[in-house]
């Protein structure tokens, strides 16, 4: 069967710093991903750039079989916008801070991206909007707006309006990172609960490392821009291979 | 010679006349700055480097050239252009389109102040540039230009007497040919100073009123 | 036709010496009422921000334009007789000086209580505070603005051609008058305002340039 993401060959540098060095990674349908490693490994790269955010020295993206680049004189640029919207439709983002819109309701920021995507009538898209906020327990905040509530809320409501345009493949970058201590839980919890009920395909970059295990089928582990681990949780975790990962599994769980 | 309250109290109805003339056509001016000077900002965003130097450079020849000789050169010099304005209507035109190249820096501003994670977040929820533009950017980007907004409108206010220069019969053009008929100025003069000083305070506090309306939705 | 365009540059040129002079008295009066009654602005004695702030609210609230008029022809009324170049730079330097003035208000109320703080722990007097170490990191702050309001000041000098005053405007009109000629006069005007216009924007790069803060501690 061919994988819903297929990235060949990806490499980004920012100046003389390499992001990502020859970068590939299949990932079939359907499957959870925690992407882990030190900062500045290439982790939130490569969410960025499935999301199109963020431009490639080399290499090629493909999503459900479209790619994402042309090759030009000057190296790959993203596909004309008209041929880049619908493979868009297929992905959501969730970002570390949240990008909630700040002059619109809780109600309204889950409303408006599915009218403007046309998936849905109005009637419809606020009526999976409160099934939505119902289902991250922020059903009687709908009428506020951003700034009234608290990192973890907010967090919830971005999983919601993500969640409202129904992509086939969720980005999860960080989302708990921005989050006070006591406030991410909640948001884990969430995750936890919508990662085991869909059979959306889930990429999680992620500091919270049994989180991870307990989220993912599968675990990569990034360092200067190269995948060097690549398994199920137990074996990643337990019998890690190489002395990388030992090093910072080890100094994480340090740090729990 | 000293302030006469009866010479004074003759000048008003016939500056209260020209009052309107004033509010006429410094809300029809500021609307026009308003709609033009966001037009400005959306032309720079054409990808093309001859528009933008285009756009750039009359920029600053407007703002770098007196608004009452931009409006001799309307007044006198469109007519053998074969275009024919009413003075009151290149009154307008000169002032809305003098205030369009400020507005057009304070939208930028605004603009500029719109973190890159909304159009980030615009980008992850699918939206196209136009509607990115229309539901994100523009309505995070306006709200806090209005009180500058504010600042300009009191402005363009202020600088309505210079359109009594192209015989437009505006608070100072009644205020100058009543002083002309009586051979008395100070009187018309300061009454329309205390005018304006009066509708400054009172701009500054609906403006401020409305801002602070806008800011707490209820 | 060579006969004209002479007529239209030495009159332009005569113009353009009124402007210059119009612009650079303006200018200097209105530095001097910025400093003067910005600084009277936070002064610690009542009578004196009193005093700032009628002059800086009265010379914002009305227009220059009603200000110009009003020293030219409504004072007379009181037996005081200007020029129309003295009535001239009187009225756009007390005007902009009102602007300059809230503009030196700002930036002095920018530099920060700490700094007053540092000053009187160091037991210097109120006008050494101010003279060494509130305006010096007050006045980068302040060129940029001044700059705008230059040229505010400049592109208001043309209303004085209407108390007679023969400068750029005034020439022109009176050339447009003489000749019937329209396009050219007005055309040639627009570039000179702007070329005075790019001059003060040049000035002010330079004196940004020659006040900056050493690095790393400039104004944010």
């Amino acid at each position: 069967m061919q994988p819903l993401i297929r990235i060949a060959g990806l490499s980004k540098s920012y100046g003389s710093s390499r992001i990502l060095d020859n970068l590939s990674l299949d990932i079939p349908a359907g499957q959870k991903v925690a992407l882990i490693g030190p900062s500045g490994s290439g982790k939130t790269t490569i969410l960025r750039i499935l999301m199109t955010l963020e431009s490639i020295d080399s290499g090629q993206v493909e999503i459900g079989g479209a790619r994402l680049f042309d090759e030009t004189a000057t190296g790959p640029a993203y596909v004309a916008e008209r041929r880049l919207r619908p493979i868009r439709a297929q992905v959501g983002m969730v970002f570390q801070h949240f990008g909630l819109f700040p002059h619109l309701t809780v109600e309204r920021n889950i409303v408006l991206p599915q009218i403007l995507n046309r998936v849905a009538s109005e009637p419809e898209a606020r009526r999976k909007a409160m099934e939505l906020l119902d289902l991250m327990g922020l059903a009687d905040k709908a009428a506020h707006y951003p700034d009234r509530l608290s990192g973890g809320q907010k967090q919830r409501v971005a999983i919601a309006r993500a969640l409202a345009l129904q992509p086939r493949v969720m980005l999860f970058d960080e989302p708990t990172s921005a989050l006070d201590p006591l406030r991410v839980n909640e948001v884990l919890q969430v995750l936890h609960a919508v990662a085991r009920t869909t059979d959306m395909t889930m990429l999680l970059v992620t500091h919270e490392m049994s989180f991870a295990r307990n989220f993912a089928d599968r675990v990569l582990f990034f360092d200067h821009g190269r995948i060097v681990e690549d398994g199920p949780p137990d074996a990643v975790f337990d019998t890690p291979r190489d002395p990388r990962t030992q090093a910072f599994l080890r100094l994480s769980s340090q740090g729990e | 010679m000293s302030w006469d309250s009866h010479y004074a109290l003759l000048a008003l109805p016939v500056l209260a006349r020209g009052l309107w003339i004033t509010i006429v056509a410094t809300v029809l001016s500021f609307a026009l700055a308003a709609v033009l000077g966001l037009l400005i900002v959306l032309a720079e965003m054409i990808p093309s480097r001859t528009v933008r130097t285009l756009v750039r450079g009359s920029e600053h020849f407007i703002r770098g050239t007196p608004l009452l000789v931009q409006l001799f050169f309307l007044y006198y010099v469109l007519p053998y252009l074969d275009v024919t304005l009413p003075a009151l209507g290149c009154g307008i035109f000169g002032l809305g389109v003098h205030y369009a190249a400020y507005l057009s820096q304070v939208y930028r501003a605004g603009i500029a102040g719109v973190p890159p994670l909304q159009w980030e977040a615009a980008r992850a929820c699918n939206l196209t540039r136009t509607q990115t533009w229309v539901h994100i950017v523009l309505p995070q980007a306006l709200k806090p230009s209005f009180p500058v907004m504010g600042n300009y409108l009191i402005a363009l206010l202020k600088e309505t007497p210079i359109l009594s220069s192209i015989t437009i019969m505006d608070m100072m053009g009644e205020a100058n040919t009543f002083g002309d008929l009586h051979y008395r100025y100070l009187e018309p003069v300061t009454l329309v100073g205390i005018l304006f000083l009066s509708i400054g305070l009172l701009a500054r506090w609906v403006t401020g009123t409305v801002y602070r309306l806008l800011s707490n939705p209820v | 036709m060579t006969a004209t365009l002479i007529d239209l540059a030495v009159s332009m040129g005569r113009g353009l010496a009124i402007t210059a002079w119009l612009t650079m008295g303006g200018c200097a009066l209105a530095l001097a009422c910025a400093f003067l009654f910005g600084l009277g602005r936070v002064s610690e004695r009542r009578a004196v921000r009193a005093i700032s702030i009628g002059y800086i609210e009265l010379f914002r609230g009305t227009s220059v334009f009603v200000q110009i008029f009003w020293l030219y022809y409504a004072l007379p009324a009181f037996g005081i007789l200007l020029s129309p170049m003295v009535s001239g730079i009187v009225a756009l330097g007390l005007n902009v000086g009102a602007y300059g003035a809230e503009i030196v208000r700002s930036a002095v109320g920018a530099v920060g209580r700490d700094q007053a703080e540092a000053s009187t722990a160091l037991n210097l007097t109120r006008w050494q505070s101010l003279r060494y170490i509130i305006l010096p990191q007050a006045v980068p702050r302040m060129i940029p603005v001044f700059g705008n309001n230059a040229v505010e000041l400049l592109k208001a000098t043309a209303i004085v051609s209407l108390i007679s005053l023969s400068d750029i405007t005034f020439q022109a009109q009176q050339f447009r008058i003489r000749t019937g000629q329209t396009i050219m006069p007005f055309i040639v005007t627009l570039l000179l305002y702007f070329m005075l216009y790019l001059l003060i924007l040049h000035g002010v790069r330079r004196a940004e340039r020659a006040y900056a803060l050493p690095s790393g501690n400039r104004p944010s």
